[in-house]
């Protein structure tokens, strides 16, 4: 099913976000309502708008993450809309577009790490799910200690908790 | 940057044994669910997901569930010695073995050595078999094989204890497994399997041989709604 056609609004119908610092976007009614932003949701409630308010305050995307997000959004505002209710077919589907590659390889890490929150945070399933393929991408053939480094974690093993862990797997 | 968009960590763990004490003081730059959904790209590649495992808790946690869900497929731990996974995870399946089978297997004569309890700890970190969703009589069988080479016994000992040693094994697969997807039926009367009630609730697919009691049957139509395939193996006495 194409989204584009599932809903009412016109091509020139546009609809204001604004990111928690204050930078206001205006975009195209149809990628709100591509991605549910015009829903209902139950994230606080009155920060998100309805049909009938044509703005909304996302408290918790910059504008910087809100930038790129959106740029996402209008590269796909025409495919056609995907299965989500099949969670092993996305699984399976290991591919990256060479657009959404390019768009991901030009960003930092803290960048990629704030584009999944937010995918995460706004339901862009799509967005989510290369994010999380190039994560784990970055993740592949490391060892423990490079994935620390690389992704800046701090190890909250005991010395006795690690060694449990390693002789029980 | 925006710490306040992470979301507040509701993933619960609810079959660890001992949960973790955290002590991290930053909150994770990617929230638990962010993190599953990562770590289910990496799914075959087993190697990747043992390295995961030692990063830190959280991430430990996360994998652990991903690790376990069917820990037999060995074969794709290219790092990893087969015979020695096989004894790793039997070691770790023995340690979760409750008392009162311990009593049993006692009564019976197969006393699990004090060695194997003190090498690991009195009771592991998870409970590893409580996110084990498939469980054959091959896996069962392999088992059943890495526990008797633990038992200092004679070789003719080992294989009458072949029958008590794999009945114990499942009991503890039904007691500790909680959502099993796939089972191969043995034939031990499920009121001898006190957790079955819980552990099979969930299963989709039953393959057992035609030896089966009918009574067992019947005990499994009251527990398990929500099967879609039963294979049924012709016994060889049947076809004789």
């Amino acid at each position: 099913m194409d989204g584009y056609t599932s809903n009412n609004a016109s091509e020139n119908e546009t609809i204001t976000l604004k990111s928690s610092d204050g930078i206001e976007f205006h975009i195209d009614t149809r990628i709100a309502n591509r991605y549910t932003l015009l829903n209902n949701w139950n994230s606080g409630g009155t920060y998100w708008f309805t049909a009938f308010k044509k703005s909304a305050c996302l408290p918790n995307v910059t504008g910087k993450v809100l930038e790129k997000v959106l740029e996402w959004c209008e590269h796909h505002i025409n495919d056609p809309l995907p299965n989500y209710d099949d969670d092993d077919s996305r699984r399976r589907n290991t591919v990256i577009d060479d657009w959404d590659q390019n768009f991901l390889n030009r960003v930092d890490q803290d960048m990629l790490f704030d584009i999944i929150l937010a995918a995460n945070y706004l339901d862009i399933k799509l967005l989510l799910d290369i994010g999380c393929k190039t994560v784990a991408n970055m993740i592949k053939g490391k060892s423990p200690e490079e994935l620390r480094s690389s992704f800046n974690i701090v190890n909250d093993f005991t010395p006795e908790e690690e060694e449990a862990i390693r002789r029980e797997n | 940057m925006e710490k306040h968009l992470v979301k507040t960590s509701t993933y619960i763990f609810n079959s660890s044994i001992k949960p973790f004490s955290y002590s991290q003081n930053l909150p994770p730059r990617l929230p638990a669910d962010c993190l599953e959904d990562i770590f289910k790209y990496l799914s075959d590649d087993t190697d990747s997901l043992y390295s995961c495992l030692l990063v830190n808790k959280l991430w430990c946690q996360i994998v652990i569930r991903i690790l376990w869900r069917n820990p037999w497929n060995l074969n794709s731990k290219p790092k990893y010695n087969r015979i020695t996974s096989w004894a790793c995870i039997t070691r770790t399946l023995i340690s979760l073995i409750p008392d009162t089978s311990k009593h049993i297997l006692k009564r019976n004569g197969v006393e699990i050595p004090p060695l194997i309890v003190s090498s690991q700890l009195s009771s592991p970190i998870y409970n590893y078999l409580g996110f084990c969703k498939s469980l054959s009589l091959k896996e069962i069988h392999r088992v059943r094989r890495e526990f008797l080479d633990l038992i200092p016994m004679s070789n003719i000992e080992k294989v009458h204890k072949e029958d008590l040693v794999e009945k114990e094994i499942y009991k503890l697969f039904l007691e500790r497994c909680y959502s099993l997807k796939y089972l191969q039926l043995l034939d031990v009367p499920l009121t001898d399997c006190p957790g079955a009630t819980t552990s099979l609730s969930r299963l989709c697919e039953l393959e057992c041989n035609a030896n089966i009691s009918s009574k067992t049957f019947l005990e499994l139509s009251k527990i398990c709604q929500h099967i879609q395939i039963i294979n049924i193996n012709p016994c060889d006495k049947d076809n004789k």
